[in-house]
């Protein structure tokens, strides 16, 4: 498809705003001692964490938003709009904002606070539960509309041929929504690794324990501008890798 | 011992009843759009009905309240579109069945390997679905349907959206896979129909008009409905003195037919019939009846004439001189063989 050409200058303007930010992140970057910045103990301590926390809060999104996705489809009427627009709330939710809702449901003096026995706000579990929290939309909305573009056709056909609901799941709809999960998957891991609001409200910035990357980036960015802005360059290394490889929108079947 | 079913589903307009006898084949035929699918998804379970009973060798699928869900019924239904599951092999689509009714994975595979033997796609089995040609997708498809032993098998419009040689070569599969197993196959096509069919029900706007063996219903439609599925035109009288007498008086001279006084009727293929404008053609072995011109309908290389009583295939350049409500006689061949109605 070709627009009109007064697209161009606007396209330009557009990745203008995108890449001048990165260039003026790299242009921060003390390349001379790059190497130690990020191998210094606070970065890599930060680094694992981030990504332990994130691709478990991956796992989660994709083990809980999946169901919520099959759930939504079925749903009927005027239910379906409200359940979807509660369970995007965290799209559209400042993230300060989500950290403090996590904080009253599963914080010290929360409403699950005691069936919890204490509470899980300050914790590595509260990390992963704020990226949960924030991704997991991304995870419901692909599944839905992937749904949504099914017929339900080959899962009628694996009926008649004797599979049970388990099999046809596993063996025919997951299968074919596999570019969808995929999608889900990486917006959702490259939300979570980017966290920040709701992790610093509900999880705190202990080192080692709460402490993710874009946690030590806020915190190095006074003491350690260069610290920071090399971290910050690996995050963005990294998020566009795991864009590159996996996120493939018109690859769709 | 056979599949019985009466399907009612009133926001289709659908009320069919039919039977099919263990191992025998009834070709369900009909226009597009007659209820065909609708008939055949219900009995498999895919499109619920609003009552009727479905019972295969006398085990209920659905009537007073129950509903056998679609895994246990053991139909296998063989849709229009194919519907191979895009994310496997050829060799893991007809495996499936085999491996959903309890078979090891090598058991399945086996039985997989030995349906694509008999359908003659054995060099297909690591392909996908997307990579084969209509004629081969439909191949897989029937071996799929086939391959988990169904009880019964449902095939809709099997030999459509194939080109000529293709729709051969399945038509003469079909023959061969489905001489032991009870099956219905929808079609709105008179050949289809008489190669495949042991029985025939005529479906017409979701009810079924006339049901009979294949020689029956094909040859002596009691219908003008099942007479054009049957590809012939049906020609209605009174008996008298082996002669059908037609409403308008014509004599046409027949063989056999029931007593006089009867009412009867001959199966024409309209190719056979001649048409003449103007004055009575003397030409011997045809009684020529006069007719009105209903309707013009396109037939690729002819052109049928509808007149109210017979209808003619005749050339579209003799064609274009005929208009609709113009006087017309029809040359029905004589010595046709008359049957009761």
């Amino acid at each position: 498809m070709i627009g009109p050409r007064w697209l161009v200058p606007l396209a330009v303007a557009g990745a203008l705003v995108v890449l001048l930010p990165l260039a003026g992140l790299v242009s921060r970057v003390g390349w001379s001692e790059f190497g130690t910045s990020v191998t210094a103990p606070a970065s890599l301590e930060a680094l694992a964490l981030s990504l332990r926390t994130a691709t478990i809060a991956t796992l989660l999104v994709i083990v809980l938003g999946i169901p919520l996705g099959f759930a939504l489809r079925a749903m009927r009427g005027p239910w379906r709009a409200l359940v979807r627009a509660i369970v995007l709330v965290p799209l559209v939710l400042p993230p300060v904002v989500g950290g403090l809702a996590l904080l009253y449901a599963f914080g010290r003096r929360g409403l699950l606070g005691d069936a919890l026995g204490g509470s899980l706000a300050f914790t590595t579990a509260a990390v992963v539960l704020a990226q949960t929290f924030v991704a997991l939309p991304f995870m419901v909305v692909s599944v839905e509309s992937a749904l949504a573009q099914r017929s339900g056709r080959h899962e009628a056909v694996a009926g008649t041929l004797g599979a049970s609901r388990t099999r046809i799941l596993f063996r025919v709809t997951l299968p074919a929504l596999g570019p969808a999960l995929a999608t889900g998957a990486v917006l959702a891991f490259a939300r979570a690794l980017g966290e920040f609001g709701a992790t610093l409200t509900f999880a705190g910035s202990l080192a080692g324990v709460t402490r993710t990357a874009p946690l030590e980036i806020y915190l190095a960015r006074e003491t350690d501008p260069a610290q920071a802005a090399a971290l910050s360059l690996v995050l963005v290394a990294l998020a566009v890798a795991v864009v590159a490889i996996a996120y493939r929108p018109g690859s769709r079947r | 011992m056979s599949l019985d079913a009466h399907v009612l589903i009133r926001s289709r307009a659908v009320d069919a009843r039919l039977t099919v006898e263990r191992g025998r084949t009834l070709v369900l035929l009909g226009t597009n759009g007659a209820g065909k699918s609708t008939v055949l998804e219900a009995i498999a379970g895919i499109v619920p009905v609003d009552s009727g009973e479905i019972a295969i060798h006398g085990r209920a699928l659905t009537g007073g309240g129950r509903r056998v869900p679609l895994a246990s019924r053991r139909i296998a239904l063989l849709s229009q579109d194919d519907a191979l599951f895009p994310t496997m092999s050829v060799l893991d689509n007809v495996a499936f069945g085999p491996r959903s009714r309890g078979s090891s994975r090598e058991e399945a595979r086996h039985t997989a390997r030995a349906w694509l033997e008999r359908v003659g796609a054995t060099d297909l089995a690591a392909r996908r679905p997307t990579e084969l040609s209509g004629g081969q997708a439909r191949r897989v498809a029937i071996a799929r349907a086939l391959a988990p032993a169904p009880e019964a098998v449902l095939l809709d419009e099997p030999l459509a959206r194939l080109d000529v040689e293709a729709a051969t070569a399945i038509r003469a599969l079909l023959q061969h896979v489905l001489r032991d197993v009870t099956a219905i196959v929808a079609t709105h096509d008179a050949l289809d129909a008489h190669a495949l069919a042991d029985d025939v029900a005529v479906i017409e706007a979701g009810v079924v008009v006339e049901a009979g063996t294949a020689s029956e219903v094909l040859t002596r439609p009691r219908t003008a409905f099942a007479a054009r599925m049957a590809a012939r035109v049906l020609i209605r009288g009174t008996m008298q003195g082996g002669a059908l007498v037609l409403v308008n008086g014509t004599r046409v001279p027949v063989a056999g037919g029931p007593r006089a006084g009867a009412a009867a009727g001959i199966a024409v293929r309209p190719t056979l019939i001649a048409l003449a404008l103007g004055d009575e053609p003397r030409v011997p072995g045809r009684a020529w009846v006069t007719d009105t011109v209903v309707a013009l309908e396109p037939r690729g290389d002819e052109v049928r004439v509808h007149g109210s009583a017979a209808a003619a295939d005749v050339d579209p350049a003799e064609a274009s001189r005929i208009i609709v409500g113009e006087r017309v006689l029809f040359g029905v061949p004589t010595g046709l063989p008359a049957y009761a109605i």
